[in-house]
């Protein structure tokens, strides 16, 4: 077995996730990511995985194969996830099933079957992305927010199910940060929801490995269950 | 009848046992695992927290015997009338059909 700790980021291929890849290769980590599509980072310490995270199969083969490599798995983070931003008048069912699919079943499917390594080696953390649209209850995002308010409450009862292990499961919500993901949102929009933050700018990609950081060090292990908002929600 | 690959799954089984029971002292009365040795019910030793450990060894036991990546938790599993978590005997003949299905 390999002495250094091996990270899954799942939604690696742009934004945080593709953040956290190069910061986390660059901590020393080995890190594997996966997404829908390819990445080009060519790097010894990093593997990638393509596939939908909400395609049960694909999951239990790809964390069959970082066992049977790695033979350990430290931590997990449940970084993909996708939005739609719509009145909910507007917004037609197969979203919504698509948006639960992917941010709920997908983490709950990878959680799951990461812990069962995680359990063997009875050391594991675990991070959930979610987002302070679920305390700010933002209009027009009641799909995405409602999919990580599930995502917030499966942190909570995972990390339950998992502390006999040594295994910690907390969360982090970003504010809005220049990503893909708010790319469409008009501006007018963006500085609305940055005048109720008590902090009144952008989240920094910065700001959320400072949190990452302070969840999976080994002194953290008395921390779980947790949801840190950013921006002083 | 029981044939040898049943055997070598029993064996995993009674493995991953053994590796429970060497962790809790609590465990260590059941003097003998065979083929009806119950693994859940009323009759079981285990809470569900150490079933789960159970059973997550008996997965990595038959990943490292086999490798195949099993999954004991699936729908099929959980759906079925008659629970392949009864005994010893019942969880090998399901790992087996599982085998089988992943050599198709």
């Amino acid at each position: 077995m390999n002495n250094k700790k091996v990270m899954l980021i799942t939604g690696d291929s742009r934004g945080i996730g593709s953040f956290l890849v190069h910061y986390y290769i660059e901590k020393g980590y080995i890190v594997i990511g996966c997404s829908r599509s390819n990445v080009n980072i060519l790097h010894n310490n990093y593997r990638h995985f393509i596939l939908d995270i909400s395609d049960e199969k694909a999951v239990i083969d790809m964390v069959f194969k970082i066992y049977r490599y790695y033979k350990r798995l430290d931590i997990l983070i449940n970084n993909a996830g996708i939005a739609s931003m719509n009145p909910i008048i507007l917004t037609p069912g197969e979203t919504v099933k698509n948006i639960f699919y992917v941010n709920f079943f997908g983490t709950f499917v990878i959680s799951r079957e990461a812990s069962k390594i995680m359990i063997k080696q009875r050391w594991g953390r675990i991070i959930n992305l979610t987002t302070v649209a679920v305390p700010l209850c933002l209009e027009g995002e009641a799909s995405y927010a409602s999919s990580k308010s599930a995502i917030e409450t499966f942190t909570k009862i995972l990390a339950k199910e998992l502390a006999p292990y040594e295994i910690t499961c907390n969360a982090i919500g970003p504010s809005p940060i220049q990503t893909d993901l708010i790319k469409n949102i008009p501006k007018e929009k963006i500085n609305n929801l940055i005048n109720k933050l008590t902090i009144k700018r952008l989240c920094k990609f910065e700001d959320i490995v400072n949190v990452i950081d302070f969840f999976i060090k080994e002194e953290s292990s008395y921390i779980t269950g947790q949801v840190i908002y950013l921006g002083g929600v | 009848m029981i044939g040898n690959k049943q055997t070598e799954v029993i064996e995993i089984i009674k493995n991953a046992f053994e590796e429970i029971m060497e962790l809790k002292e609590e465990y260590r009365k059941l003097k003998e695992i065979n083929e009806i040795t119950p693994i859940f019910g009323k009759d079981a030793l285990f809470d569900s927290m150490d079933l789960v450990y159970f059973l997550v060894t008996v997965e990595e036991k038959v990943r490292n015997k086999y490798n195949v990546s099993i999954s004991l938790t699936d729908e099929k599993a959980m759906s079925q009338r008659n629970t392949p978590f009864k005994n010893v005997k019942t969880l090998s003949e399901y790992i087996i059909n599982i085998l089988e299905e992943k050599r198709e």
